[in-house]
């Protein structure tokens, strides 16, 4: 199956700046994918690249298997959700469904106004009315109605309220769940994403500092606490990620493909977020320490 | 696409319609009125014996404001490229709705392409009708006037509006796409198409077509004059050539091309000092008095000298307004084809 | 029908949850043969989660015998779990109650006994479902 996103050194340049440089990424299609990394790490230009919005400095990028904006047959491919979901202020939402009808050979008439119904709004609503909810939900049926095989949403739900939030993210999964299309989204925050995603490629500096499946890193990671001890002292089959000592304590989040059955050891669960906070933090030393990078063959 | 870009134009084509439309109606009932003064002007003028130059002066003086409306035109191609133009592009830059035009399954060309086309035409018919409008209403004055070519009214009448509004456009388009801001490209707009106009008004017209040249006699009839400046006279050409016609330049030479020297304007005519104005005036008259000894200054001077007025007559006023609207609509298609080689750069 | 509900503190993943509630529905009797589960779509919709998690957890209970998707219908319950029999409860339960005596004496305290069976509980369920 080709991949959703595949891009090999790729790097963009702003003047001087390098908004993404040398980033090697292969993110799986058929799954909702979270694109997670703090801000600046170039998730925003990484998206806009695959949509072809940006063309690269450097590097190669293909995206559900051809070249970003190649052609009507590419764009017809690829839905994308913009940060902050721009619209025509000026225009009705009404209007927003005829543009996308007539932009897209492939729309789906059915499934737009299907979709605007449960946005509960006046059609003839001008979209600079629209609060930030129902614009999200305006920019989302725009993306799906063209039906791509794969949808890229670039923070999506960032500027939302909670409850927008959890609305937005409903009316995605239930469409992805319907017609079964990849998604790509991006997020500084992991706790939008956790439930949503089964797959996360955590990006720091241009870097994947972690990628995999969501329920095997679960399953794969813990945090123990015990007594101080070297972190090269561990079995080799657990690898420490994170480490934090006292004078008498020992505190790390390892990756273990066995039980830990030392007794010394109070072992907990953790989080997606857990982990994805542990390959994030202090990857300034990353390269000093010789950190590793998780990268889980699919 | 068609479409996306009418509904997207349309506040602003109802507003140029509704202007277009006020102004074919005050043009359309005043323009009515003025050919009918004009045939009883005619009648009048081929009877008339003493007061012709008022009678002339008189009908030249109807609507004198409604004429105001040809000044207005001038402006007409820079507020179509401030205003249609320069937000084309730049204004989806801005809010950042480019990013949503440009996901949807029309490839940024198409898309480009199809905005450029409609709006561009509405540039050229909105400039061409009201030039049409102006052309019509204006054509009993310019006929007694006979002064279409070479003065401003050339930029008022004919093809060349259109030409006009496609470059402004142009020009608005590419600005926006260069500056990816509304206001930068407005402003761009404004002074590159004044200086676009000035230019053209002033260096590049009257060389569309080589001017004719014509030659004419020295005599005292014809009305030269003397300058004197830094205690030296030098000859004034007369400059007129014929009616209608636009005097691109004249001068006074001999036989072989150059002009009289002022040692043989002083052996030409000794007396010159003696009727000489103040020193700094100049085109000095010839008062009765001295009638004599200037016709004989003159006749002198005639002997081996003569006039050479370079024109363009006024037949070929469609031709200029041909070569000046191509100029225009060729870089208008060379700006708008620069569009083509932005928009593919990365823009975000 | 049941509807699912997900705890997102209780570090137990979702899917598990989905598959324990319907365990749970079952033995309590709640949940009947015959009787449709919430479809994939619903359940995306209503709790805003993957759907592959639903459809992980639907897999596993089918793999467990407790219900069957029928295609283009909908996933239908099929099996069922009594009560679990008194009768194994008895041997299980005296064996347990060696081992805490065992960990006692290794000197472990309420806390860590509890958290090394939940560790232990949650790795091995974990892998027979991988």
């Amino acid at each position: 199956m080709t991949a959703a996103i595949a891009a090999v050194g790729l790097g963009k340049q702003y003047g001087r700046n390098w908004a993404l440089k040398d980033c090697t990424v292969e993110i799986p299609s058929g799954r909702i994918c979270g694109l997670v990394g703090p801000n600046g790490a170039g998730k925003t230009t990484l998206l806009n690249l695959a949509v072809g919005l940006l063309a690269p400095t450097e590097g190669r990028i293909r995206v559900a298997g051809g070249a970003p904006a190649a052609g009507p047959e590419q764009l017809g491919k690829v839905g994308f959700v913009a940060q902050d979901t721009p619209t025509y202020e000026g225009l009705s939402v009404a209007d927003h469904l005829r543009l996308g009808e007539a932009m897209n050979p492939t729309w789906d008439r059915d499934l737009a106004s299907e979709r605007v119904a449960t946005l509960a709004t006046d059609l003839k609503k001008k979209a600079g009315n629209l609060s930030g909810g129902q614009r999200a939900q305006l920019a989302l049926t725009l993306a799906v109605a063209k039906r791509p095989e794969l949808l890229i949403l670039d923070e999506p739900v960032a500027s939302l309220d909670p409850l927008a939030r959890r609305d937005f993210l409903r009316s995605l999964t239930a469409y992805v769940a319907e017609v079964g299309v990849s998604v790509v989204l991006s997020s500084h925050l992991v706790a939008d994403l956790e439930r949503v995603c089964d797959y996360v490629v955590v990006l720091v500096q241009s870097r994947v500092q972690l990628a995999g499946d969501v329920d095997e890193m679960l399953a794969t990671h813990r945090r123990i606490v015990g007594p101080r001890r070297d972190p090269a002292s561990l079995p080799s089959e657990q690898t420490v990620i994170e480490a934090s000592h006292t004078d008498r304590q020992s505190t790390m989040l390892v990756r273990t493909s066995a039980p830990i059955h030392d007794p010394a050891w109070q072992v907990e669960e953790v989080s997606l977020e857990d982990v994805v906070l542990a390959y994030m933090g202090g990857t300034a030393e990353a390269s000093t320490t010789g950190r590793p990078t998780l990268e889980v063959a699919q | 696409m068609i479409w996306v870009s009418w509904r997207q134009f349309r506040s602003n084509a109802i507003v140029g319609a509704a202007g277009l439309v006020a102004l074919t109606v005050v043009l359309l009932l005043t323009g009515i009125h003025l050919e009918h003064l004009y045939s009883t002007f005619k009648a009048e003028r081929a009877s008339c014996t003493l007061s012709c130059a008022s009678l002339r002066q008189n009908f030249l003086d109807n609507y004198r404001h409604v004429r105001l409306l040809g000044s207005v035109l001038v402006g007409v191609p820079a507020v179509i490229g401030i205003f249609w133009g320069a937000p084309l592009v730049a204004r989806e830059l801005e809010t950042g709705s480019f990013r949503l035009a440009w996901t949807q399954g029309v490839t940024r060309r198409r898309w480009l392409a199809t905005k450029m086309a409609l709006v561009g035409l509405a540039s050229a018919a909105a400039a061409g009708l009201y030039s049409l409008a102006i052309t019509w209403w204006a054509s009993p004055l310019d006929a007694v006037n006979n002064n279409r070519i070479g003065t401003a009214l050339f930029s008022q009448r004919g093809i060349v509006p259109i030409g006009y509004a496609l470059f402004a456009f142009a020009l608005g388009v590419v600005a926006g796409l260069a500056f990816k801001r509304t206001l930068p490209a407005m402003a761009t707009t404004l002074v590159g198409f004044i200086t676009a106009r000035g230019l053209t008004e002033f260096l590049l017209r009257k060389h569309l077509i080589p001017a004719k040249n014509a030659t004419f006699a020295l005599t005292s009839s014809r009305g030269i004059g003397f300058n004197l400046s830094h205690g030296q006279f030098s000859l004034s050409p007369n400059g007129s050539s014929f009616p209608g016609a636009w005097t691109t330049g004249s001068k006074i030479v001999d036989a072989s091309g150059h002009a009289p020297t002022a040692a043989f304007i002083q052996h030409a005519c000794p007396d010159l000092g003696r009727f000489a104005a103040p020193p700094g005036a100049h085109a000095m008259p010839a008062p009765g008095s001295v009638d004599r000894a200037f016709s004989h200054c003159i006749q002198t001077i005639g002997a081996r000298y003569h006039e050479v007025v370079s024109y363009q007559p006024a037949s070929r006023f469609w031709a200029l307004q041909g070569m000046e609207t191509a100029v225009f609509v060729i870089v208008a298609a060379l700006l708008l084809a620069g569009c083509f080689v932005l928009i593919r750069r990365q823009v975000a | 029908m049941i509807e699912f509900h997900l705890d997102s503190r209780s570090g137990v993943s979702p899917y598990l949850q989905i598959v324990q509630q319907v365990r749970h529905g079952l033995r309590l009797g709640m949940l009947e043969s015959g009787e449709q589960l919430p479809t994939v779509k619903d359940v995306v919709a209503r709790l805003a989660i993957n759907p592959n998690t639903v459809l992980k957890a639907y897999r596993e209970l089918e793999h467990a015998g407790l219900v069957t998707a029928r295609q283009g219908v909908g996933t239908f319950v099929t099996g069922s779990l009594g009560p679990t029999p008194i009768g194994g409860h008895g041997p299980l339960r005296r064996d347990l109650e060696k081992w805490l005596a065992k960990a006692r004496r290794a000197g472990l305290d309420d806390e860590s006994i509890e958290a090394l069976f939940r560790d232990t509980f949650r790795f091995e369920s974990a892998q027979d479902i991988a």
